[in-house]
């Protein structure tokens, strides 16, 4: 590492030390802060839920949406409104907090204002400085209650008269045979549809694969085993807003953009009508012969 | 054998020329015969890369024979040649102890010179940059090059030109690194102790390399001392280095083992906030056997990383690298072609754990055989070969890419290789070539041409004016999830869409200048890119995603200026770059009305400066190297909500939480902050008794304490840094 130079160790010693000022005080007077986020002057608020005409109430989760990743327990700066388009009929809608651990804030809005069918809401979300989020949603018209039917040794659900079926849900309410606790399972059969076999453009069949629901919930219990208490079958028609959900890919639907039916926000409103039926036969005299006839409706099990 | 009409009657001459005390080849040795019976006939070449000389076209008579190099002792013989003799003289050259002096300032002013493409790493060029620790390490001198991009103090990864970390190929004696560098930024099993060279192409390379579509990392490890046993022990707060060799008691064999083992992590919990949960290590070891006409070695590496990346994540990445393999070089009596062959195996494995998903896995396994040859035929050097790959491929990344999941097979792989380099007058040569290969049934075969030339206008190379054009094809993909910067987890693949072999297409033009003591280059490039396999992108918080492919382009220039003289050396680079992609996704469709985006990948920095300033202040050399880089894409986020689905019914809004998403503006379209950083260092030999040395370094990274980004989670919206200021103090001890 020696060698003779002829460079001055004074002088280089100076421009060391004048790049090392010169670098330092170039750095120190940068900026650090670092602001990840885009300004957003796009979505306001995220809207999910469904109006369902059946209901008594109606719950919509509606939240701002936030700047920071975990959700705060700050009071809503939200005021929701319902209105129905053709009557000009308003309400605004309760907020409630539900919040089962820190990192856990629900924002729901409540209204008991009656859904009608056919009609068209507009639900609103205003900021106390303006900014709202808006969407309007069609109730579909009311539709006949689904038949459980036996059809070539399977149990199917005959649905008539809905143009969007937006859902069919298998809803299991057992009991575990060693603690005794109750639980309640929900299965969706809505891609266990068919086409009618009975040549009615207007229906359609939804298979019940019990054997697989049993299968399902056995797995819950691989100890113990359980008993069935009850069972119901949940179907939901939907308004013209409805796209086919069960195929759309997850990616596409998370997007802020890919399925969202809110203006200035984020979210998926809907409007429908639920029935919740038990999932048995019921029979009717007709000209004097027994046919399979649509139960009464049942509260749904929650 | 290819013929050398029309002057076969002439004599020829061609060797090998070695260190004496490791018979490590020496390249750029000056080899030339001057008659001395008549007339004064003169020619000289330079050896190459493996040291290999041959001087053609001679005339019959006596001559001088001389071999220089500086530090050397140089080698001088009298012979005389008769018409049609085939003369093999390879040399060993002893180091000249008047000279060492001044190969410190003279020989490594390399930094900024290039010879066709490739440039020439020294161990001093290590040993210039503040590291913590004493001597350099290969891994900290790349990060100084304009165009390799490193994204921070963690993870290992290098990105050169717009190329992703396993687009590079890194070398060690012939063998295939799949994972070559460690986990904290500024160390690799690749310390100065431990090599001799390391030539770095940036693009533009030869067909001698081939798989790989962004550089060359050729490591030329050292060989053990043919005559003394020698050890030494290094200890910093980062890292525990212990390197020993000797003999194996006859002058034609050595050995040399080294072992390195991090210490960050025990150290971090007294002096650095937030402790660093980094460990790795890395075992070497190395046995050579030369004679005049063989120079034989095997090699043997272990290297082992584990660490969390995201220190707010819950995710250890562990990954270990095994290598083993030999390789010879035979220069066969009276014989014109000089063989060189490689057999060697390299296992990568890595593996991901998270506690809320089964971990993921990815190895690969690779047998590799190749001969090559190189052969003058008059002034025209040809050099060919062939080479035969296996892999094995396992992978288990169920739950991270939902197109893939557990797989396992092997692929079978051949080709060759062709160059030839025509001097075309005393001041232009061309070199064009050729890769063929097969991989039967994936791929069809695939031919990638390739062509170099080099003009030296003014007949020196003193200045030289240099281009490269080239098609380069890479069978096996290294998918990593480029969405999070902190994801060094790869899985290595078959391309996942049939057919689409990963190709680039380089083009290059520069020109380098020497001018006294000062010199400079500058270097344009364009890389065009097909089939490169990205991840899509979601917006919900998860690592599982799909892939897709994305074609894309690449250009820029490094521009580097390197003064040396006496005590003094510095090195000022600057370079550009933009990279940009562009996919054709599904979701894009929906999100921006137009399925196709363009898009700068998270690599894409922009402009990069590194200033390197070394002096030595009597007994104490100084240190200063001050990094640039302008920030690399990330991905914006616009806010959090949580999703409700309706694919599985109706949601239960009263009862459901919801997903947590984060909504995304358009991909990689914001720039995180600038990151710069000033390393200092000051060391001093010690001469001990019993023929010893003590190597004493203090120093600091990032003197300046700033606060450098990391990496930005945009699911999380956090942040995570780079190291804040670390003083250190290493010490070293060893033989002389």
């Amino acid at each position: 590492m020696k060698s003779t130079n002829d460079i001055s160790g004074l002088y280089l010693s100076k421009v060391l030390l004048v790049l090392l000022l010169g670098i330092t005080s170039i750095t120190l007077s940068c900026d650090e802060s670092f602001e990840p986020r885009e300004v957003n002057t796009s979505y306001f608020y995220s809207m999910y839920g469904y109006l369902d005409a059946t209901a008594d109430t109606q719950w919509l989760r509606i939240t701002p949406v936030r700047e920071d990743f975990d959700p705060t327990r700050d009071p809503i700066d939200a005021t929701v409104t319902i209105r129905n388009v053709e009557t000009g009929e308003e309400a605004v809608m309760n907020d409630s907090l539900f919040s089962p651990n820190p990192l856990v804030v629900m924002w729901n809005f409540w209204t008991t204002m009656t859904i009608e069918p056919e009609a068209t809401y507009e639900i609103t979300a205003t900021r106390s400085d303006g900014m709202s989020s808006t969407t309007r949603t069609t109730i579909p018209p009311d539709y006949p209650t689904p038949i459980y039917y036996v059809y070539n040794g399977e149990e199917v659900m005959i649905v008539r008269d809905v143009d969007n079926v937006a859902d069919v849900q298998a809803i299991w309410h057992v009991r575990d045979t060693f603690f005794n606790r109750e639980y309640i399972f929900n299965f969706s059969h809505i891609q266990d549809s068919l086409f009618s076999p009975f040549g009615y453009s207007n229906e359609i069949l939804f298979r019940l694969n019990a054997n697989r629901d049993i299968g399902l919930i056995a797995r819950q219990f691989p100890d113990t085993g359980f008993e069935v208490l009850n069972r119901q079958i949940f179907i939901a028609s939907a308004g013209p807003q409805w796209i086919n959900l069960y195929t759309l890919d997850e990616n596409i639907y998370t997007l802020a953009e890919g399925v969202s039916n809110i203006d200035d926000g984020v979210g998926f409103l809907l409007g429908t009508i639920t029935k919740t039926v038990p999932w048995q036969a019921c029979f009717r005299e007709r000209n004097g012969a027994i046919e399979y006839a649509a139960c009464e409706l049942e509260k749904r099990i929650r | 054998m290819l013929s050398n009409s029309p002057h076969a009657q002439w004599a020829s001459i061609q060797g090998v020329v070695t260190d004496y005390e490791t018979s490590e080849k020496l390249e750029g040795a000056n080899v030339t015969i001057q008659q001395i019976d008549n007339n004064n006939r003169f020619k000289g070449v330079a050896t190459d890369r493996n040291g290999f000389y041959q001087i053609g076209s001679i005339r019959s008579g006596v001559y001088e024979f001389k071999v220089s190099f500086l530090g050397y002792e140089t080698y001088v013989d009298t012979i005389r040649f008769r018409l049609e003799d085939v003369k093999t003289l390879s040399v060993t050259l002893k180091l000249d102890a008047n000279q060492l002096g001044e190969v410190v300032v003279e020989q490594q002013a390399g930094g900024v010179l290039r010879e066709e493409g490739r440039q020439r790493v020294s161990p001093m060029d290590l040993s210039r940059i503040p590291t913590p620790v004493v001597g350099g390490d290969l891994v900290s001198y790349l990060q100084t090059l304009p165009g390799v991009v490193s994204l921070g103090s963690r993870g290992g990864q290098v990105f050169i030109r717009g190329g992703s970390p396993s687009e590079n190929m890194v070398l060690v004696d012939g063998i295939l690194i799949y994972k070559p560098f460690h986990i904290v930024g500024f160390f690799s099993p690749f310390p100065q102790d431990l090599i001799t060279s390391a030539d770095f192409y940036a693009g533009g390379f030869s067909p001698y390399y081939n798989g790989r579509i962004s550089s060359v990392l050729d490591i030329n490890m050292r060989n053990g001392n043919k005559f003394e046993y020698k050890a030494s022990a290094a200890v910093s707060p980062f890292v525990t280095d212990i390197v020993a060799e000797g003999p194996f008691g006859v002058e034609t064999a050595s050995w040399i083992v080294s072992m390195r083992r991090s210490l960050i992590q025990t150290t971090s919990k007294a002096f650095i906030e937030p402790e660093q949960p980094l460990k790795f290590e890395s075992h070497y070891g190395k046995v050579s056997f030369n004679t005049n006409d063989v120079q034989c070695s095997g090699l043997f590496m272990h290297t082992y990383d584990r660490g969390r990346l995201d220190f707010e994540k819950d995710e250890t990445i562990r990954w270990g690298n095994i290598l083993l393999g030999g390789q010879c070089q035979v220069l066969p009596e009276e014989s014109k072609l000089l063989l060189e062959t490689n057999v060697n195996f390299s296992h990568m494995w890595n593996q991901s754990q998270n506690e809320d998903q089964k971990d993921s896995f990815s190895r690969v396994s690779r047998v590799y055989m190749d001969i090559n040859m190189t052969q003058y035929v008059n002034d025209i050097r040809f050099i060919f070969g062939a080479f035969l790959t296996t892999r094995y491929l396992n992978y288990d990344i169920r739950g991270r890419f939902q197109d893939l999941d557990t797989e396992r097979y092997g692929l079978f792989n051949m080709g060759s290789h062709f160059e030839v380099t025509i001097p075309l007058g005393s001041n232009l040569k061309v070199q064009p070539g050729i890769v063929a290969s097969i991989l039967p049934g994936i791929y069809q075969p695939s031919f990638e041409p390739r062509f170099r030339t080099a003009w030296q206008p003014f007949g020196s190379e003193k200045q030289e004016l240099s281009a490269a054009f080239g098609v380069y094809r890479q069978p096996l993909v290294g998918i990593s999830d480029m969405r999070d910067a902190s994801s060094v987890f790869t899985i290595w693949m078959r391309a996942p869409f049939d057919g689409a072999q990963m190709e680039a297409t380089h083009y290059l033009l520069s020109w380098q200048q020497s001018i006294g003591n000062f010199n400079w280059s500058i270097e344009g490039y364009y890389k065009d890119l097909e089939n490169i396999s990205i991840p899509t992108w979601t917006t919900v918080a998860r690592v599982s995603t799909e892939l897709t492919l994305a074609d894309g382009y690449s250009y820029g220039s490094d521009l580097r200026f390197e003064y040396s003289k006496g005590r003094f050396y510095g090195m000022v680079g600057y370079g550009y770059s933009l990279t940009m992609y562009e996919s054709s996704q599904e979701n894009f469709g929906f999100w921006f009305d137009d399925p196709v985006q363009s898009f700068h990948p998270p690599h894409d920095r922009r402009h990069q400066v590194n200033t390197m300033v070394s002096y030595l202040f009597g007994e104490y050399l100084v240190g200063v190297r001050w990094q640039l880089g302008s920030g690399v894409p990330f991905t914006q986020p616009i806010g959090f909500d949580e999703v409700l689905f309706f694919d599985k019914g109706l949601p239960d809004v009263r009862g459901t939480v919801g997903t947590r998403r984060v909504i995304l503006n358009k991909p990689y379209e914001g720039r995180l902050p600038m990151y710069h950083r000033l390393d200092v260092s000051i060391e001093r030999d010690y001469e001990l008794e019993n023929n010893l040395e003590l190597n004493v370094k203090a120093g600091a990274i990032n003197t300046y304490d700033r606060r450098n980004l990391f990496f930005y989670d945009v699911f999380t919206n956090s942040r995570s840094d780079q190291l804040p200021l670390v003083p250190y103090i290493a010490f070293k001890i060893g033989s002389k």
